[in-house]
């Protein structure tokens, strides 16, 4: 049975601790609604799962079947059947979504995929979240809308078929047709392959919609409460405050926003410009 | 010196510059045709290149060069609403020196420069627009990949004369580089000599962005081969617009090429 195992895990940014302590398991045919106030560890968790350079293990084990999943580059971790569906996917210029999922399925096997049968899976799986299938031959993310983005994140897990599939606000930027549509794909996968699921959202209907047979709320780096459907169902009523009856303090952070230096270079420029941009 | 000349038809053409053989060459593009002309340059040498495009004449200039060093010297003339797209895809690992003047002539003259450079030489690169006449319109894109021990100088120009009102001028400059061997000098600059222009330079620089890098390794994927889908899809930038097949497969087939052959070391 596939099984992701989380024991004690502490995960720090800049050596700032994040996460102290996560104790979690997913096995296949699970799935898993991961909760919290922003800012409580909720993405460094599935980040430092999928091995962003970023995030800093400092103790504890990630086990996949057994297998220790932190000794593994971040490439090794994908072709063992983990999945991170990310909240902000990265936008990649020249690169298309065609060529990617080419080069991601061929380094999976020995022999190239052949072009037809890769060309039949990947418009199949376009079709299932109802988008055109132009959308192969654009680039990567780039100049994609917020929901667009998050389609493309399930098309390359149906094509990819992992064991655990982690998904980070993979509804948000979704109208609620398309989170229908998202539902409907991860059940279906689910039900196919027996992947095991740990979700992060914010919205009671995507849990509606893809039942949670587990449920946990994380607040300041750790796990203070799991249970089931029904704790979803409390949260979505009543919010977190009720934690605090249970002596849990509650932390609400700004998301921290990622913002890219800019790098110039020598010019000289004998007018005003109109625009004078670099990135 | 030797003289080749073309006059360059409707339709596709291709077309190789033996610099061993001979160091000048001039293409005409008669008023009214609309050609795309695929350009090798092999050998190696100095050369002289002078294009004229003629009223409402249409060119799809692409270079591609396998010289192991050459130094050229190119000439476009644009005459009224003639509009070229040029580019350039510069794979080889030698040394090249090029100076590129582009003169916008006359009213409704049109220049779109892409050039895609991979650098492991020294390389001296000048592209500059000389805006003469009214509503004339250039757009420079420079993508240019340092590896080694690459030099790159690149002077990405932009004027503006007196009597080219209404006119625009645009670049962009992206460099991208792997260590503290290699050298990118990238020196944008416009001048302008009329008030009512719009005008723009944007320039980057820096290694492969490491989110992007962890996004692609996430599905899978080796560093290596992130790296190598990453700068394939830098230098196709040069393939946008571009709707000849042959000239497509062409330069497609020759980053490929080359980049797996960088990338695999």
């Amino acid at each position: 049975m596939n099984t992701l195992e989380i024991q004690n895990l502490h995960v720090s940014i800049d050596g700032k601790p994040i996460l102290k302590g996560v104790d979690l398991i997913v096995r296949e045919n699970e799935v898993h609604a991961l909760m919290g106030p922003n800012g409580n560890g909720k993405s460094t968790l599935l980040a430092a799962i999928m091995g962003h350079p970023k995030y800093e293990v400092t103790e504890g084990k990630v086990l996949l079947n057994g297998e220790d999943v932190l000794a593994m580059e971040v490439d090794e971790r994908a072709k063992a059947g983990l999945f991170l569906g990310m909240q902000y996917p990265q936008e990649i210029n020249g690169v298309t979504i065609s060529d990617f999922m080419k080069a991601a399925l061929n380094t999976r096997s020995e022999k190239p995929i052949p072009l037809f049968s890769f060309i039949r899976t990947l418009d199949k799986a376009i079709q299932k979240v109802e988008m055109k299938s132009e959308i192969a031959h654009r680039y990567v993310n780039e100049g994609f809308s917020g929901g667009e983005k998050k389609r493309n994140e399930i098309i390359q897990m149906m094509l990819l078929k992992p064991k655990i599939a982690m998904l980070d606000e993979i509804d948000s930027g979704l109208d609620v047709d398309a989170i229908k549509v998202v539902a409907k794909v991860l059940n279906e996968q689910i039900e196919e392959s027996k992947m095991g699921t740990l979700i992060v959202s914010h919205y009671d209907r995507f849990y509606q919609l893809v039942q949670p047979t587990h449920a946990h709320v994380l607040i300041d780096g750790k796990i203070v409460v799991s249970g089931d459907r029904d704790l979803v169902t409390k949260v979505d009523e009543q919010g977190y405050d009720w934690l605090k009856e249970l002596g849990i303090e509650i932390i609400e952070e700004e998301k921290e926003r990622v913002v890219r230096n800019a790098i110039g270079s020598i010019g000289i420029c004998a007018v005003k410009e109109l625009s004078d941009v670099a990135e | 010196m030797s003289l080749n000349k073309f006059e360059i038809q409707d339709g596709f053409h291709e077309i190789t510059f033996e610099l061993d053989k001979s160091n000048a060459f001039e293409l005409v593009i008669k008023p009214n045709i609309h050609a795309d002309v695929l350009v090798h340059l092999n050998g190696e040498g100095e050369a002289l290149i002078d294009v004229s495009l003629l009223k409402d004449a249409q060119l799809n200039l692409f270079y591609l060069n396998t010289s192991p060093a050459l130094k050229l010297v190119e000439n476009y003339h644009l005459y009224r609403d003639s509009r070229l797209d040029l580019a350039y895809g510069d794979f080889n690992d030698g040394q090249c020196e090029r100076t590129t003047d582009v003169f916008l002539k006359e009213k409704g003259s049109q220049i779109y420069l892409k050039s895609a450079s991979l650098v492991k030489n020294d390389r001296r690169l000048i592209y500059r627009f000389n805006h003469q006449a009214q509503y004339t319109f250039g757009n420079m894109e420079n993508f240019v990949v340092t590896l080694e021990k690459g030099t790159l100088s690149l002077h990405a120009v932009g004027c503006i004369e007196k009597d080219a009102a209404n006119s625009e001028t645009h670049q962009t400059t992206r460099v991208l580089n792997f260590n503290a061997t290699e050298r990118a000098s990238v020196f944008p600059q416009l001048f302008i000599d009329n008030n009512d222009v719009k005008a723009s330079h944007a320039e980057s620089s820096g290694q492969v962005d490491p989110e992007q890098l962890y996004y692609l390794k996430s599905r899978g994927l080796s560093g290596d081969e992130a790296i190598s889908l990453i700068v394939k899809g830098y230098l196709s930038s040069i393939l946008e617009n571009i709707k000849n097949e042959t000239i497509r497969e062409t330069l497609l087939s020759s980053i490929e090429r080359k980049v797996d052959e960088v990338c695999s070391r």
